[in-house]
């Protein structure tokens, strides 16, 4: 572990500067058109590289014991029995045993990292040098390494993340251009010790290796556990009930991750759960899957909350909570408890009950109550106190409240799922930080997420909705289970300015579906056709959205399989005050695996819808790329990529995203150790 | 300027390369959190067992797949000391479908929600799914698996009877 360690500690400082010399050749060799646009070729001697410090010479790390080859997948019961299965693997020579176990040691700890360098292709010349095609492509590393280290009742974590662009300028007219900032204004900058300002720095030496590189300690922990007790300082994660009232929590899947940063204690007697926390919002600064360009400081929002569950109480748990907001529109540390003395923006109080094996179904409902105070926010020109709400953009602001029900009724063999909603003002709440890309609390949506456009994510911040959702499931077979649901919601909040209906419309959402796993076959299949029915639907008209997809596994032959992955949508618009055009989209995955170890993905996109901002690479609407990916160890992956996807809203746990198309090629280490 | 960027890619993957299996005879971190009836449940109430350890979401497919295998395996070896603990970190807004997916498919091992990233975080801090972690009968990480594909459950389960057998 300690030469690991080592290892990543020389990486860390290594590749910010591999990332300046990358920058400088960069610019040396990509010199393109003469006179008028060109790379730049003048670049400085990049800083001495500083090489990894030698590993001295160890046997290998004890390796987790290699398994001996994998027989043939015996779908058939195997024909020793369990019992015969261990002694006979105890019975084992040495050499395939467990490793000897050293001396057991009270500190543990687990590394992950993630390395990823990109190539940008961007073939658009630069506006008025029609010769300069190719010139603003440009390359981005981004290195994101965990670490989570135990020491008896001791833990700490920390996530150190790092972005490097290279042949990011070209000198046009003589003088150097940068294609793109990195950074914004006003964050602080790590190699400046200094909030970073782009009229001051310089644009070539060491200027250009500030203004393309940028690390940043996204995350630190330090938390004291005992059974009964755990505070947690530095950064942490929390969720209130099914999350109307807080959640705030790390969404991979869409790049999202912001932590309160400060104190939270969590008391946990027998059949108790009482949680407190007290600190400032900290969203990451650099993406991983989206382009890192103008990078900010962050707005650090004061949030306190506390939630008190009681368990068991019968067949019933209970609980009640509390959550303030504090919202600021300033970088920094200070401006958050800057607001420590002012009122909240938003109290949000609510309880939840959960419910178990009340006959044969399950429970939750969660009501939730939301306050924001208005207070003063300046003068007027008159000299008037101007008391309003942030989260109102300074209006007076009107109170809210949320009301979800969900139930399971489990029949025979079918299963019925029940939800009801009610949520009136609660999207107030994530009006600021909407624009930092993430929300400080995620209503159930009941939406299938797959399903979700630009204009139906409208739906999912509507501040004045209700409706429903009915799921039954049907255990036909074993791991055979075929589904039917129908959603309606009625959205009466034309005025949000997601929203392409100009009227109040109700959203009606019939879906079929299917789950099916055998042995090594699996398919998951879902068909829905929704329709929002505008309000006065002669004039404004009816959305309509058919969509599917399918997700299925094939084995093939001695280990190799193949996984197929297709989604589409056709929609058809209503009657917009600025027409949009109906569309279709697909999106597609066809992989060639070999087990876990090796897969051959080809992907395919193709769509006309005109809202998105990418190009296909074969063309105008055409994506494709084709992607190796190897894992030579179960904790190591490896990825290769090359081609183009189309961009697309994506959402998950509650969230969603536009993320951008891309064209170019990825490389991409994954490991724990 | 390929070239390059190759370097500094290999370079970084040997840096990598040379770190698998540091952290097996790590010890393993207890935590504590309810399960989808509501009861509590820590990892160190295994010990003495071999646990697999698996994270998995509702939004996950190859979880979806694994899950059936992991139940499959716990039903054969669970009288061999076998304990399986799967942990959905799905998000606190899926609770009710979390519940009602583990309670129709009978999964008859024990999943823990954890919707603050309080297990996640000592193991599996990238959020990959599925995610597995093996852990040895001194209560040590023997072994971590990302991903599942078909195939894996047989790997998986010479790892386990191996770590049984002693």
């Amino acid at each position: 572990m300690g030469r690991s360690v080592c290892l990543f500690l020389a990486g860390m400082i290594w590749l910010p500067a591999a990332g300046w010399a990358q920058d400088a050749a960069d610019e040396a060799a990509d010199a393109t058109t003469p006179e008028t646009v060109e790379e730049t070729t003048a670049a400085p001697e990049a800083p001495a590289t500083p090489a990894a410090p030698e590993a001295p010479a160890t046997p290998e790390a004890p390796a987790a014991p290699e398994a001996p080859a994998a027989p043939e997948a015996p779908i058939a019961p195997p024909v020793t029995t369990v019992e015969e299965e261990v002694a006979k693997a105890a019975a084992e020579p040495e050499g395939v045993k467990a490793p000897p176990k050293e001396k057991r040691s009270n500190v543990s700890a687990l590394f992950n990292d993630r390395l990823e360098s990109r190539y940008w292709n961007f073939k658009d010349p630069i506006l008025g040098f029609p010769d300069s095609e190719g010139v603003r492509s440009y390359f981005e590393t981004v290195n994101r390494f965990t670490g989570y280290v135990k020491a008896g009742k001791w833990s700490f974590f920390g996530q150190l993340d790092l972005v490097s662009l290279g042949a990011n300028s070209y000198i046009a007219n003589g003088e150097v251009q940068y294609e793109r900032d990195l950074l914004h204004d006003g964050i602080w900058h790590p190699l400046l010790l200094a909030p970073y300002d782009s009229t001051e720095v310089g644009k070539e030496g060491w200027g250009r290796v500030v203004r393309n590189n940028y690390f940043n300690l996204e995350k630190v922990q330090a938390s004291y556990n005992t059974p009964a007790v755990s505070l947690t300082l530095g950064d942490s994660y929390a969720a209130f009930g099914s999350g109307i009232a807080l959640n705030l929590n790390r969404n991979v899947d869409i790049d999202i991750d912001t932590s309160i940063q400060g104190a939270k204690v969590v008391w946990q007697p027998d059949m108790w759960n009482v949680q407190a926390f007290f600190g400032q919002a900290n969203r990451q600064q650099i993406w991983q899957d989206n382009p890192n360009i103008g990078l900010y400081g962050d707005r650090r929002h004061l949030i306190t909350g506390v939630r008190a569950e009681r368990y068991s109480i019968g067949t019933v748990d209970i609980g009640a909570h509390s959550v303030l907001y504090n919202f600021t529109d300033q970088e920094g540390w200070g401006p958050g408890f800057d607001n420590i003395a002012s009122s909240p923006d938003a109290i949000v109080s609510g309880a939840t009950m959960q419910a178990f094996g009340w006959g044969p179904t399950d429970w939750f409902l969660e009501v939730d109550a939301f306050s924001y105070p208005n207070k003063t926010l300046g003068r007027d020109e008159d000299g008037f106190k101007i008391k309003g709400n942030d989260l109102f953009y300074g209006q007076a602001a009107s109170p809210g409240f949320a009301a979800y029900l969900s139930g399971s009724a489990y029949l025979g063999d079918f299963t019925l799922l029940m939800e009801a909603k009610r949520y009136s003002n609660t999207a107030h709440l994530n009006n600021l930080v909407t624009t930092e890309l993430y929300q400080v609390a995620i209503a159930p949506t009941l939406e299938y997420e797959r399903s979700i456009t630009e204009d139906s994510a409208a739906a999912l911040g509507s501040n004045d909705m209700w409706g429903g959702r009915m799921q039954l499931e049907w255990n036909a077979r074993p791991q055979l289970i075929p589904y039917a649901a129908v959603g309606v919601f009625r959205d009466n909040d034309p005025e949000n300015p997601l929203n392409f209906s100009p009227v109040p419309e109700t959203i009606v959402h019939p879906m079929l579906g299917l789950e099916w796993n055998y042995n090594e076959w699996a398919v998951l299949a879902n068909l829905g056709y929704r329709f929002d029915i505008r309000d006065d639907v002669e004039v404004y008209g009816t959305d309509k959205q058919l969509h599917g997809d399918i997700i299925a596994n094939v084995p093939a032959w001695k280990g190799w399989g193949f996984n197929m992955s297709v989604a589409g949508e056709y929609y058809q618009w209503g009657n917009n005050p600025i027409q949009q055009s109906d569309y279709v989209e697909f999106e597609t995955a066809w992989s060639l695996l070999w087990g876990s170890k090796l897969a051959f993905i080809y992907y395919m996109d193709y769509t006309t819808n005109p809202l998105l901002d990418s190009v296909g690479n074969l063309t105008e609407n055409l994506y494709a790329a084709g992607e190796i990916q190897y894992k030579p160890t179960s904790s190591i992956t490896l990825k290769a990529f090359y081609g183009s996807y189309k961009a697309g809203i994506r959402c998950s746990g509650g969230q969603c995203r536009v993320l951008p198309g891309f064209d170019g090629g990825r490389l991409t280490v994954q490991a724990a150790f | 300027m390929l070239a390059r960027l190759w370097k500094v890619f290999a370079l970084m993957v040997a840096m990598v390369a040379m770190a698998p299996g540091a952290y097996a005879g790590d010890a393993a971190s207890d935590f504590t959190l309810r399960d989808v009836t509501g009861k509590t449940v820590s990892l160190s109430d295994y010990k003495g067992k071999v646990i697999i350890l698996s994270f998995w979401a509702t939004w996950c497919q190859p979880c979806k797949e694994e899950m059936p295998h992991l139940d499959k395996m716990y039903k054969e070896l669970g009288d061999d000391g076998l304990q399986v603990l799967s942990v959905s970190f799905d998000d606190a807004r899926m609770r009710s479908k979390v519940i009602s997916y583990v309670r129709q498919r009978g999964f008859s091992f024990p999943v823990v929600m954890d919707p603050d990233s309080k297990a996640i975080g000592m193991y599996n801090p990238s959020k990959t799914a599925p995610w597995t972690v093996i852990i040895d009968r001194n209560f040590e990480v023997a072994q971590i698996h990302s991903g599942f594909q078909p195939g894996d459950e047989e790997k998986l389960r010479e790892e386990v009877v191996e770590l049984l057998a002693h």
